[in-house]
């Protein structure tokens, strides 16, 4: 089989950060691959270190330990000078669109900022370029020289998304770019990912805690517990036959828009302290047995390109995890 | 049964606002039942839910044909009744589990002036406790010498639920509760309010943009835009023959586990405000030169009360599908 160099590559990733006397591993052991045009989802709940991967991935935050490889190449060595090649090639879309642009400048100006920074343009292509690029996500010219308030939240999402695809980027972070916008404006901005991954082929590194939007626009996916990967596959595998039992509960805790097809007792999620030892999810699992609690699970093969981080993978999917 | 809380033509205006924020809603509830507002940002649907419970600032107008709660004109109610009526008959609770806490004093001394200002402590302290244990905070005495920066925002909300039902009310108006919570601990804290409200006989007003949640929720749906009640109706049959085009397009535009995927969904167009005529004839493909110059009145319509000029075609022949 040909191999294509991946376009991205997270190779046993750990990052820890101190809060005061407390050591938190937002982190823990975290690999994952992105092919070159891939669109690769990355769900789980506040605090599974997702942004923390989304801002290892933008070179906000160094590893302590494991690597980054950029189309082969180590993302530290890309980083040493001034690591412009990697920063116009790796570009991110945030969570809330109107924060995302500086308030006193225009649109226009915040969608040439990348270009004139990188000296891609100047002048009269500058200009033209940014009309191109409002054009490219749908937006009327005229908008470029409106400020952020005075546009709505999903027009200022385009024009962030402008901004993002301004240098030709290989790779999109995005980070829970649609979960602050209403219904009918998400459908939008996920159509617009769409088209963009299949008109310019961009790679998507596409984090949400809204399974349902994952699974629409990822080509695989990634679940996330506790700072690492309990279960990763291609996104049919993963929704149709989820092997960890977290990933059974996300997807029994995702309430459908039907009445009459909803779950029929969304199990309970309390909390308990996060253990040391074995398998960070086992406090919530039903199916934990005690080697579950001593032993840490590693991910592994489930099905073709599917693996998943259980000791109880063999227990079948109709035994649900499910409480009460 | 007589309804706990009838709303006629409900119009609110901010000071200085061209149009109103609410205008012309009108719904009954029941005692025990669910009735949910759902829409989207700017379509007033928060307003809704100020509104009665009065909590708008003086300078912002309401009106209304009628306003009742158990029998009692909301709108002629003095602030010493309409405190004591908060206090006791009408609780609310909000999206942001940090926002609804004072950061600087304990989740239990909080919890205590609600009942203080009901008139309820120490009468009710074994109930708080037990309701505590019930939405799931283990070990409620040592926790309620907490701060709420000790507490995480499910637990904020959990507290906020024993708190708002210890007075045991009969209404709970309840705003994007678990918006701001991961999934699982949505799903728990909707299952948890969903018991006891069945055991109080307690009345819910859901507010909510989450078309799972409401379908969760609430037995009967309002569908707010600009203000304005575009259909209504018994959740099931709006969720399965809607007849406006607004909220066929909101149901359309869900991502679903079940759907198809990498396929585009289907998605509304964005509009202008129009005057005069309905308030989604900007945005909608069937518009006519009716839909711009007369504002559809709502029709019952097989199930659903649609405002429509054009409900029938558009339930048979949907604008969009889902």
């Amino acid at each position: 089989m040909a191999m294509v160099t991946p376009l991205l590559e997270l190779r046993n990733l750990r990052k820890t950060f101190t809060v005061g006397p407390r050591a938190v591993a937002a982190v823990r052991d975290v690999s994952l691959t992105i092919q070159p045009g891939e669109i690769v989802g990355l769900v789980g709940e506040s605090g599974s270190g997702k942004s923390t991967v989304a801002n290892l991935v933008l070179g906000l935050e160094r590893p302590d330990a494991g690597e980054i490889l950029y189309q082969g190449r180590p993302l530290a060595e890309l980083l040493a000078g001034s690591g412009r090649a990697y920063r116009s090639a790796v570009q991110a879309v945030f969570q809330d669109p109107v924060q995302a642009m500086d308030s006193r400048k225009t649109v226009g100006w915040s969608i040439a900022e990348p270009l004139v920074i990188h000296r891609a343009a100047r002048g009269a292509a500058l200009r033209s370029r940014v009309a191109e690029l409002l054009g490219a996500v749908h937006l009327d010219p005229s908008l470029a020289d409106r400020y952020p308030h005075q546009i709505s939240g999903g027009q200022a999402q385009r024009a962030n998304i402008a901004r993002a695809l301004a240098l030709e980027p290989s790779l999109l972070v995005c980070d829970e770019a649609v979960s602050a916008l209403d219904v009918s404006v998400q459908a939008q901005i996920m159509n617009l990912f769409l088209e963009i991954q299949q008109r310019l082929s961009t790679a998507m590194l596409f984090i949400s805690h809204a399974l349902p939007v994952v699974r629409h626009l990822a080509d695989s996916m990634v679940v996330m517990y506790a700072g690492a990967v309990v279960e990763q596959g291609p996104t049919e595998a993963v929704c149709e036959a989820p092997r960890h039992p977290y990933t059974r509960l996300l997807i029994g805790s995702s309430l459908p828009p039907d009445p009459e097809r909803q779950p029929v007792r969304p199990p309970s999620a309390r909390r308990e302290a996060l253990p040391t030892a074995g398998c960070r999810f086992a406090p919530r699992c039903v199916l934990a047995t005690d080697r579950c609690r001593s032993d840490d699970p590693v991910l592994s093969e489930v099905g073709s390109a599917h693996s998943a981080a259980c000791w109880r993978t063999d227990v079948p999917a109709l035994v649900e995890p499910v409480q009460g | 049964m007589s309804p706990i809380l009838s709303v006629r033509g409900l119009t609110v205006c901010y000071p200085n606002a061209d149009q109103p924020a609410v205008d012309g809603v009108g719904f009954d509830l029941e005692p025990g039942a669910t009735i949910a507002v759902v829409g989207e940002s700017g379509s007033g649907k928060s307003t809704v839910a100020l509104a009665l419970s009065r909590l708008l600032n003086p300078a912002v107008s309401i009106r209304a044909d009628a306003l009742t709660f158990e029998g009692r004109d909301l709108l002629g109610l003095r602030r010493e009744a309409l405190r004591r009526l908060r206090a006791r008959r009408i609780a609310m609770i909000f999206q942001s589990p940090f926002g609804s806490w004072n950061p600087s004093r304990t989740i239990g001394a909080q919890l205590v002036d609600g009942l203080r200002a009901a008139g309820l402590w120490p009468d009710r302290r074994e109930r708080l406790l037990e309701l505590l244990k019930r939405v799931g905070i283990d070990d409620p005495e040592r926790r309620l010498g907490d701060y709420p920066h000790r507490f995480s925002g499910g637990m904020l909300q959990r507290a906020m639920i024993a708190g708002a039902l210890v007075t045991e009310p009969s209404l709970l108006v309840a705003d994007e509760p678990t918006s701001a919570l991961d999934a699982t601990v949505q799903a728990e804290i909707l299952e948890i309010l969903d018991e006891l409200r069945k055991e109080q006989n307690l009345a819910l007003m859901l507010i909510s943009h989450d078309l799972g949640v409401v379908a969760r929720v609430a037995q009967h749906t309002l569908v707010l835009y600009r203000g304005q009640v575009v259909e209504s109706g018994p959740t099931a049959a709006l969720y399965r023959h809607a007849g406006h085009p607004y909220t066929q397009g909101l149901l359309a535009a869900v991502p679903r586990l079940e759907g198809p995927r990498k396929t585009p969904l289907p998605a509304m167009p964005q509009g202008t405000a129009t005057r005069g005529g309905c308030v989604f004839a900007s945005r909608c493909p069937r518009a006519e030169d009716l839909c711009r110059t007369s504002a559809p009145s709502p029709r019952h319509l097989n199930g659903t009360d649609v405002a429509c000029h054009f409900a029938e075609d558009v339930r048979r022949e949907p604008i969009w599908r889902w």
